[in-house]
């Protein structure tokens, strides 16, 4: 009786509100973004599930043991993952359907969760931010204002993020559109700024602080669509959008308060308290610095990702047969410093390599090198030199990489 | 009402004011201690790494090996001096014959432009421009691969080796050293933007010309060295480590359009680097530059430094010409030997005397102390190599060929006729004798163990040969056939 009472109060919640409803239709459109942005670079899941071996969380090293799905089950997955999406967006706007649009959400979320979590190359903060505010729109009470405070969260999180000397160099901004170095480093503050004052002022009742917060989120975000790719940008413009949201919504409640139902009680504010806690709590386990290293690969895995601590690395790895050795290429070297340069990354794919190469003809193992440096190092620093890496003995935990 | 409701208390308001303060604060004084000044910034942004190129592994992970890695073995030209000069003690006979003669890659194209092949004691190591290099040892089988990733454009400098290793430098920058009895890799070093010469061993060093990385060269060259053309590459000689590839330090710069050759004569510590159009000389420990000179017309590497004060170089339009290292690159003579010259001039020692092959197919020798040519004869060589050596002949064969004792045996070596070497008395150019092989000669002999090594190439493509002095082989072969007869007598029925 509980759970059914749970489950209607939830659905009450967003059958009230119309900005919840849009909300429910901008998290689809999330999806269908997402989709559109997996299949421009050539249906990554699926391009990384057919390779020989996944890369695997750091919480989970033996992923490789659930492939047990053919290619083309994973291929209609990735299809009804657009499919869904649509339908539920479509859903969402027509408000008479929402219990069966609030279903395909959670089917919408186990199916990228079948897709993402399979390889961990497909994180990204972006990813992490959405489900956590698709997880409080499914299954969380208040949601209005949980969710609000968990974008809100989720901005200035990944605005101190930035809080790095590789960011505010400006190198990031000073590399892709070609300026000079001093106006890339205050691009880079305002970026900061932005990120962490503005979603604060979005909380405040007074509309000079909510106006100027809007915009300002507003402009940053169309900048960074116009300087990076379209993805991250849209979806975030697409959460601030409940924002506006809610102002049209509280104007409506406002002129047709006296129509309100007092039926159901206001669910507790307990959700948002415990919601926001426990988000900044895992953020903060990721910086624990001598804390346990599996609490803190928890913590990694659970936190947003910081940028990469080492800005440089140079890596290479060679396949030991009996009678030959052959360098391997870098299949890491095209991606955002924070995948390249970072050790677990490295490891996995070495480890990956082990499994790819274990079928061939007088494989022996790969001998791996790995050396990386931060923006305030002047030297490199080794993070593995490993001459049997497809050895059993050697794991993550054993190397000791930072 | 309405305005109460949407109006921010002050406390709030203060709380934001103080968030606010601490952002900026910590955006100064946390995250970017360097927005203070453009200055700073350019310089934590371009100077302050150590761009020192350090080797993968790093020394203390990489494998052991012995500490004496022995000489260069090899050479480009048979020594660093590149005098195409047997330098090893023991003398030889004149009479020779093929041991046995296997063909290699037979399932490759090669490409005689861009592959490279290095023969020492062990065998023959070819490195070709997809990146594979293999070992083929001297029973003519292939031991090991190694398969380095480069790129499309990308070729192999002409390799080296010595004892324990086998180094290799790539056009694009790269120079690793892979182990000779495993093909394992000792080590890597991606040093440089460009890599313009064979690496050259001396004593524990490797001596390699790059176009060094900006770090590189910013840490090493003074601006007042490094003034030059914006649009003319700079390059500079780098010393490195050769047991564990760690950089040591960066000679001078210096202009090069084209590959650069490395001679050195250990005796006065003597580098000489010459491209098409450059000759300069260095000192061999500071690797500071004693002169430059641009030569008047394109000559054909490497310079020739034997002993004395002067190099000797041959140029493409046919002259020979020497130039005194002593007095700042001044010439000391020039011959015209009236044809473009094709082949690296082999220094006679004792004689003093250098022949070299013209295009029109005469072996020309010229006196080095005169600048006269002393003889020329017709080679007919049909070999793709066009470059001989010298070797000393043992007592009996010097008293056969009836040669002057006091000129120690030396004899002059070349590639003729389609599948031959010919032995010839440098003083008058007196054919002592005709080697026969089974394919046109493609590179220098490798002596060793009584005989030597050598690389042909025939209709049916790559031979690698292994000659022995002909009363050796007939000796060994007699034995063989006994210790068979033995065998036989051995197995029949009723032994």
């Amino acid at each position: 009786m509980t759970q059914m009472k749970y489950l209607k109060n939830n659905l009450w919640e967003i059958q009230k509100s119309s900005a919840l409803q849009f909300f429910g239709a901008a998290l689809a459109l999330s999806h269908i973004l997402t989709w559109l942005d997996w299949f421009k670079q050539n249906k990554l899941p699926l391009y990384y599930y057919s390779q020989a071996s996944p890369m695997c969380w750091s919480i989970w090293e033996s992923c490789h043991q659930m492939r047990f799905l053919p290619l083309q089950a994973m291929e209609f997955m990735f299809n009804s993952y657009l499919a869904i999406s649509i339908l539920a967006f479509v859903l969402f706007l027509l408000t008479r359907f929402i219990g069966f649009a609030w279903f395909l959400m959670i089917l919408l979320v186990i199916t990228k969760g079948l897709l993402y979590f399979q390889d961990f190359r497909l994180s990204s903060n972006t990813h992490y931010f959405l489900l956590l505010v698709n997880l409080a729109f499914l299954f969380a009470l208040n949601k209005q204002i949980l969710i609000k405070y968990l974008i809100v969260s989720c901005f200035v999180a990944s605005g101190l993020l930035k809080l790095y000397p590789q960011w505010m160099t400006g190198q990031w901004f000073e590399h892709r559109l070609l300026i000079p170095v001093k106006l890339a480093e205050w691009m880079a503050a305002l970026g900061f700024l932005v990120e962490t004052i503005a979603p604060i002022a979005l909380l405040f009742k007074d509309s000079r602080f909510f106006v100027l917060g809007f915009i300002s989120l507003l402009l940053y975000y169309s900048g960074i669509w116009y300087v990076d790719s379209f993805y991250t940008p849209t979806i975030m413009l697409t959460q601030l959008s409940f924002f506006l949201a809610l102002v049209y919504e509280k104007r409506k409640s406002e002129s047709e308060f006296l129509y309100q139902s007092y039926i159901r009680p206001e669910p507790s504010r307990l959700w948002v308290s415990m919601g926001i806690l426990i988000f900044w709590m895992i953020q903060g386990l990721g910086f624990l610095p001598k804390a346990d290293p599996q609490l803190r690969r928890l913590g990694e895995t659970l936190s947003m990702d910081p940028m990469a601590a080492a800005s440089e690395c140079e890596s290479s790895s060679f396949a030991l047969f009996d009678s030959s050795v052959k360098e391997i290429p870098n299949r890491l070297g095209d991606m955002e410093t924070t995948q390249k340069c970072s050790a677990y990354m490295a490891f996995t794919n070495t480890k990956a390599l082990c499994q790819e190469f274990a079928k061939t003809a007088g494989f022996r193992s790969l001998s791996s090198y790995m050396y990386t440096r931060s923006m305030r190092d002047s030297e490199y620093h080794t993070t593995f030199e490993v001459s049997d890496f497809c050895n059993s003995d050697v794991t993550f935990k054993k190397l000791g990489a930072n | 009402m309405d305005y109460r409701r949407n109006h921010t208390p002050w406390y709030w308001i203060a709380l934001f004011i103080l968030y606010v303060g601490g952002i900026v604060t910590m955006l100064f004084a946390i995250g970017n201690p360097y927005l203070y000044s453009t200055k700073i910034l350019k310089n934590v942004l371009s100077v302050a790494k150590d761009e020192t190129p350090l080797p993968t592994p790093r020394p203390d992970s990489q494998t052991d090996i012995p500490s004496s890695l022995g000489s260069e073995l090899g050479s480009l030209r048979m020594n660093t001096q590149r005098t195409g000069v047997d330098l090893s003690a023991e003398t030889r006979d004149r009479k020779w014959s093929e041991n046995w003669s296997k063909a290699i890659l037979t399932d490759v194209a090669f490409d005689f432009e861009k592959d490279q092949i290095h023969v020492d004691n062990l065998g023959a190591f070819v490195a070709r421009q997809n990146g594979e290099i293999s070992y083929i040892n001297l029973d003519g089988k292939l031991q090991w691969k190694f398969e380095l990733t480069v790129a499309q454009d990308d070729f192999f400098l002409p390799p080296m080796s010595d004892d324990q290793l086998l180094y290799l430098a790539t056009s694009s920058g790269r120079i690793i050293a892979i182990r000779k009895d495993t093909g394992a890799l000792q080590w890597h070093n991606r040093i440089a933007r460009e890599i313009i010469s064979a690496p050259l061993l001396r004593g524990e060093d490797l001596l390699i010309a790059i176009e060094p990385t900006s770090g590189l060269r910013a840490k090493f060259i003074t601006e007042e060295k490094a003034k030059s053309r914006q649009d003319t590459k700079r390059f500079s000689l780098a010393r490195l480590k050769r047991k564990t590839g760690e950089f040591v330090t960066l000679s001078d710069p210096f202009e090069a359009k084209s590959q650069i050759w490395i001679s050195f004569q250990p005796e006065s510590d003597t580098l000489v680097l010459s491209a098409k159009d450059r000759l300069l000389r260095m000192d061999g420990m500071k690797l500071s530059i004693r002169w430059s000179q641009i030569l008047p017309e394109e000559i054909l590497p490497p310079a020739m430094l034997p002993p004395g004060n002067l190099a000797f170089v041959s140029t493409l339009s046919g002259k020979v010409a020497a130039i005194n290292i002593e007095k700042g690159g001044l010439q000391s003579w020039e011959l015209d030997l009236e044809s473009p010259i094709v082949g690296a001039l082999t220094y006679i020692p004792v004689q003093e005397l250098a022949a070299v092959e013209t295009k029109d197919g005469y072996l020309h020798m010229v006196d080095l102390k005169k600048g006269e040519r002393k003889w020329k004869l017709n080679l007919q060589n049909e070999s793709p190599y066009h470059q001989g050596w010298s070797t000393r002949l043992n007592g009996q064969a010097i008293e056969i060929a009836g040669l002057k004792w006091h000129h120690k045996g030396w004899t002059l070596w070349s590639p003729c006729g389609s599948q031959k070497i010919c032995v010839y008395n440098p003083e008058k150019g007196e054919l002592l004798e005709r080697i026969f092989l089974s394919g046109g000669v493609l590179g220098l002999p490798f002596f060793a163990n009584k005989g030597f090594h050598i690389l042909l190439k025939n209709k049916e493509g790559l031979r690698f040969s292994h000659m022995m002095e002909s009363d050796d082989l007939e000796k060994l072969k007699k034995a063989e056939k006994a210790e068979k007869a033995a065998q036989q007598v051995q197995g029949a029925p009723g032994a």
